[in-house]
């Protein structure tokens, strides 16, 4: 249900909201500063969890209390809170993933601090044998009220293929279940049914709103940075919002707070540079990392211009200020850059030039701060800009497009860890967008025909506050409900969203569990992409008086095991989403500089369902994931020609892979996917006629389209192999080589239909539909080293 | 299908190989990518065409006679722009339907229309009334039948309409002032602005040959745009000379009819199939394509010369 006020004083609208929010925070600040008198019979142990060796917070670790059914996990910031029963001897056990088991007995009288520091098994996961309480930590995973999330270990992923040798994250998430990738190579991704701009993608808090370079074929993210980073699909606690389908949530280390380290990698299509260290020791540290490709210097050595190059530069302070208090300050600024400009000494006197630019610049500022061992804040203060620029220029004119979309962010979270069995998470957050598509400035000639305009400048303030329980009725029901409201005001609008939030998962046996969930979302951003192809310059738009935020309703049903016997986790879900107010353009709209977009888009609807399925096996010699989803999803308008139902144009149906990484030796491991993946569709043209125009001085050729989506290009089969040669583990620098290849059977994934001779030598050979691929077998080799 | 191959560029990297260690690295690298990455052949797709079926396409000169053309629509296959295939006259001609019993039903009448040349069936007894519905009618020698029905909206008149043309040392600017009122009810026009560019009369009797007339501008206005029910413009029309001539004409339209012209001013060029939305256009011709519509234009003449 959407509610909708037109403000006619929006300025009066816009400030009160906002301050109901600060007057409703600063209450919860000074209640929570007040030391609640709780369950007097129990203590509290809280404190970090963190890497022995660099500092590290590690986060979402299990905590638990031995011999007993309780389990915990820390947070995002690798902050625990358990109680204990006064005066009793308790062993407390951790685990996290690629550590060896924590275990120590204590004996506590009073509530206390307690950090925890794991061991790393240094990268090898063949080395973490599963232990029994690492089963547990398993067990309580799949028993927990919790579903539709995936998290991804960078330790089991950084030795997967990919295209060029390039590690990219993104191209992990595409192998998630649920999630389906759009054209071959490219970042964009598509989850349970919906479109590319309904993925929240965050950068420790900051919204990237572009995430790939080169046009979608590499991510920005740059591996060497990423700690940690989380799927959700579906089950949205209630602190998530904004986007209907999925939030990738991405966490960057923080720096080593103890030693120095150098790490990096040269590839044969981008070199990697990464420093980390203290700046005092185990109390401020840093991170600096940058990424370069140099292919245009390559091809520059064979005197072919290729003049496109991108880049990533991470930097992060981390600061701790004192026991129950630290500060992060991180950013991230990338580019895509390409010029080319008539090097032919311009003998024509053409001056011809063109040039492109798009990137993302985000940064964040957090503050943890302990209340009490109960109660964990953070607030968060975030800036993003995504822009870009288009320059031309020949003979005297010249023309540049530039478009950008800037948010000034606050938000404030509270973690209270009220009792053993209850969990309660409530904050707030404010976004001002600023939108500006299509800034254009010409000079010359050209400014006849395409006049200078600076477009229409909009704004959204986007707000929401949330509260989610998270209990434990007894040892088989656990619950998380929540709500959020949001809001959104534009210009001569406010729109409100009430978002309930519910999952419920009943313990069956020792190891699994169903579960069940329900989640509203609403959407007050949105970018419209052709129907042919998503391209990072489509451009994003605020919600309107005309245009309705998107909404969506999801439910799930959901299974969960943990075979202790082999150490495999299996997934399966199923789920159903309807989807409300989604976005298209007309047909016929032109798309090109066209500001008055409003009058072009249509409103229309969705419905996504399908099942996913998931065996993943984390650790040991042989580990990875077999994945497979079944998705159908639809898309229903009524568009200026009439009504269409139809199928979307990434209605993927089958969705299967197999991902692992086999250690054959403790230096040498070999990793490979396979790939089947239903193809996409498309709406070809299927027939012509001739047609004079009004004016009857032309013919023109007029094409007939298929039914929207009506064909499904060819599936994907794919095979990509990986070969990483590590150095001797005794010496001081460690290196690897690694040896890939993408595609090694060559196979087409195709991208488009196009219609082509059938001979180019033989014309009368006449036209036939071909499916183009983008790749073929691509080969890789680099060296990454690290002391 | 054909064997795409490799690119030129291995053959460009193998041909700077010099003594340079590092240089020739990352030269014999690039010759391995360039090789090994070579895209493999497309996959051909077969996918069923559209069913051929009629298009028509109407003209009606007031008081003169009523045109209608009738070709057949034809396969993606067959011919491709993006290939740099051309409009020529023998292919117009393998699309012409010329066989068939085309009929104007109105006014409890029936009109026979007879087969002049290339796909042209004409009738020069037709009455054309404001007001009445004439529903024209085809029958191929295939047996298929297509129909459609059309409304000649009440004509709209120029109230005036007068040139200027501004002659300086350097260029001329033309421009034209155009006012009509709005008629009773929801309305529809068209403006075409035409010049043939070359110092002779508008050429009105070689429509369909490219060259002959020059569009310059159409305008297509809802009633819903004017303001106390007057279109009053002052419009300018670049690229002409002072010794051009000119022809303006107005025309109510139903709004069916508008809606399609919308669509084709908005789609009809190949760079805008390329980059616009895809879109099937609307018509009013059951089991065929095209549209059947007709209107009364207003056409003034003239001689800009003489301005």
């Amino acid at each position: 249900m959407i509610i909708e006020f037109s403000c006619n004083k929006l300025k009066q609208q816009s400030c009160i909201i906002p301050l109901g929010y600060f007057l409703i925070l600063t209450a919860i600040i000074f209640m929570s500063s007040v030391n609640p008198a709780f369950a007097q019979n129990k203590i509290t142990l809280s404190g970090y969890i963190t890497d022995k060796k660099t500092g590290e917070a590690l986060i979402f670790a299990t905590v638990f209390i031995k011999n007993t059914n309780k389990a915990f996990n820390s947070n995002e910031y690798g902050f625990y809170s358990i109680d204990i029963s006064p005066g009793a001897e308790a062993i407390i056990s951790c685990t996290y993933i690629g550590y060896l088991p924590f275990e120590q007995k204590i004996t506590a009288t009073s509530s206390q601090a307690l950090n925890i520091y794991l061991v790393n098994k240094d990268n090898n996961l063949a080395e973490v044998t599963v232990t029994s309480n690492n089963q547990k930590a398993h067990v309580e995973e799949a028993k927990a009220a919790g579903m539709g999330f995936v998290n991804i270990s960078m330790k089991q992923i950084r030795n997967l293929p990919t295209i060029g040798g390039e590690m990219d994250i993104l191209k992990v998430v595409q192998l998630m279940p649920g999630v389906v990738k759009g054209g071959e190579g490219q970042t964009g991704f598509f989850v349970r049914g919906g479109d590319a701009d309904q993925n929240l993608i965050l950068l420790d808090e900051a919204t990237v709103y572009n995430p790939g370079h080169l046009f979608g074929f590499f991510s920005v993210f740059n591996p060497d940075v990423i700690k940690d980073l989380q799927l959700l699909k579906g089950a949205f606690p209630a602190q998530y919002g904004g986007r209907l389908s999925s939030v990738l949530d991405i966490k960057m280390k923080e720096g080593d707070n103890q030693n120095f380290h150098v790490e990096g990698g040269i590839g044969l299509l981008s070199s990697r540079l990464t420093v980390q260290g203290p700046i005092i020791k185990q109390k401020m540290s840093f991170l600096i990392s940058g990424r370069r490709t140099y292919i245009d210097q390559v091809f520059k050595l064979v005197k072919v211009q290729l003049p496109y190059y991108f880049y990533d530069f991470n930097a992060k302070i981390n600061y701790k200020i004192s026991n129950k208090d630290r500060l992060y300050l991180s950013s991230y600024y990338g580019n895509d850059v390409l010029r080319i400009r008539d090097s032919q000494g311009d003998s024509a006197g053409t001056n011809l030039g063109f040039g492109f630019t798009l990137g993302n610049f985000t940064q964040t500022m957090r503050w943890n701060h302990i209340f009490n061992p109960k109660l964990f804040a953070n607030f968060s203060f975030i800036h993003t800009s995504f822009q870009y620029n288009i320059s031309g220029e020949v003979l005297d004119n010249k023309i540049l497009i530039k478009s950008d979309v800037r948010d000034f962010g606050i938000k404030a979270d509270f973690n209270y860890y009220r009792s053993s069995k209850v969990n309660i998470r409530y904050g707030l957050q404010s976004i001002m967008h600023t939108l500006r598509p299509n800034v254009i400035s010409t000079k010359g000639e050209i400014s006849n025909y395409l006049a200078s305009k600076k477009g229409p400048t909009q704004q959204a303030l986007e707000n929401a506050i949330y509260g989610n329980i998270g209990f434990d009725k007894n040892v088989r029901w656990k619950f998380n409900a929540g709500l959020r409201v949001s809001n959104c005001f534009v210009k001569n609008k406010a729109y409100f969203g009430l978002e309930p939030r519910l999952v419920a998962s009943y313990g069956l046996n020792k190891n699994d569990a169903i579960k069940f969930s329900y989640t509203r979302m609403y959407q007050y951003i949105h970018r419209v992409s052709s129907s042919s192809i998503a391209l990072p310059t489509d451009l994003w738009y605020p919600v309107t008086a005309k245009v309705k935020p998107q909404n969506a309703d999801q439910i799930s049903l959901g299974y969960n095991n943990y075979l202790a016997k082999w150490g495999i986790k299996l997934t399966t879900e199923a789920w159903y989403k309807w989807m409300r107010n989604l976005v298209e353009y007309q047909p016929g709209s032109s798309l090109i500089l066209n500001n008055n977009y409003e009058e072009l888009l249509v409103q229309g609807k969705g419905q996504s369902y399908g099942l996913e399925f998931m065996a993943q096996k984390e650790e040991g010699r042989l580990n990875g994931w077999i994945s497979y989803t079944l998705n159908y999803t639809k898309r229903d308008f009524t568009f200026n020609t009439g009504r269409e139902v139809f199928w979307a144009k990434y209605d993927r149906r089958h969705n299967f892979n197999i991902t692992g990484n086999y250690e054959i030796t403790k230096r040498f491991t070999i990793s490979a996917i396979w790939e089947y993946i239903s193809g996409s569709r498309f709406t070809p043209i299927i027939g012509q006629y001739a047609q004079p125009n009004a004016s009857l001085t032309e013919i023109e050729i007029i094409p007939i389209y298929s039914k929207r989506n009506a064909v499904r290009m060819s599936p994907t089969n794919r095979v990509d192999v990986n070969f990483v040669f590590k150095n001797k583990t005794t010496k001081k620098i460690k290196s690897e080589w690694y040896i890939g290849g993408y595609n090694i059977t060559r196979a087409v994934t195709p991208y488009t239909i196009r219609i082509e001779p059938l001979n180019p030598n033989k014309p009368e050979a006449g036209y036939g539909y071909v499916q183009r691929g983008l790749f073929g077998f691509v080969f890789s080799i680099g060296w990454n080293f690290k002391f | 299908m054909y064997n795409e191959g490799c690119s030129d560029l291995s053959f460009q990297l193998a041909g700077t190989l010099n003594f340079n260690p590092m240089k020739n690295i990352f030269i014999y690298l690039s010759l391995i990518i360039s090789v090994t990455s070579c895209i493999p052949d497309p996959l051909p797709l077969k996918i069923p065409q559209a069913e051929s079926k009629i298009v028509v396409f109407s003209q009606i000169i007031p008081n003169r006679l009523m045109i209608i053309s009738l070709t057949r629509s034809f396969s993606a296959l067959d011919y491709s722009k993006n290939n740099g295939d051309t409009v020529s006259q023998n292919f117009l001609n393998s699309l012409v339907e010329d066989s068939a019993l085309v009929t104007v039903n109105y006014d409890n009448r029936v009109d026979t229309l007879f087969n002049t040349v290339l796909g042209l069936y004409v009738s020069l007894n037709t009455l054309q009334s404001a007001g009445k519905s004439y529903t024209l009618r085809i029958l191929t020698k295939k047996g298929e039948q297509i129909q459609s029905t059309t409304t000649i909206q009440q004509p709209v008149i120029f109230d005036s309409i007068q040139p200027k043309v501004y002659r300086n040392l350097k260029d001329t600017t033309v421009t034209i002032r155009v006012r009509f009122n709005d008629l009773v009810g929801a309305n529809f026009y068209m403006i075409n602005y035409y010049t043939n560019g070359k110092g002779r009369g508008i050429d009105f009797n070689n429509f369909f040959q490219n060259g002959s007339n020059i569009l310059t501008r159409t305008d297509l206005v809802s009633d819903l745009e004017l303001e106390n029910g007057i279109y009053a413009k002052t419009i300018e029309l670049p690229d002409l000379k002072g010794t051009d001539s000119l022809a303006v004409s107005v025309s109510n339209i139903s709004e069916e009819y508008f809606q399609y012209l919308n669509q084709r001013k908005n789609s009809g060029k190949l760079v805008q199939q390329i980059f616009n939305e895809p879109i099937n256009y609307r018509t009013n011709i059951v089991n065929g394509y095209g549209f059947f519509n007709a209107h009364y234009p207003d056409i003034r003449f003239f001689e800009l010369g003489k301005y």
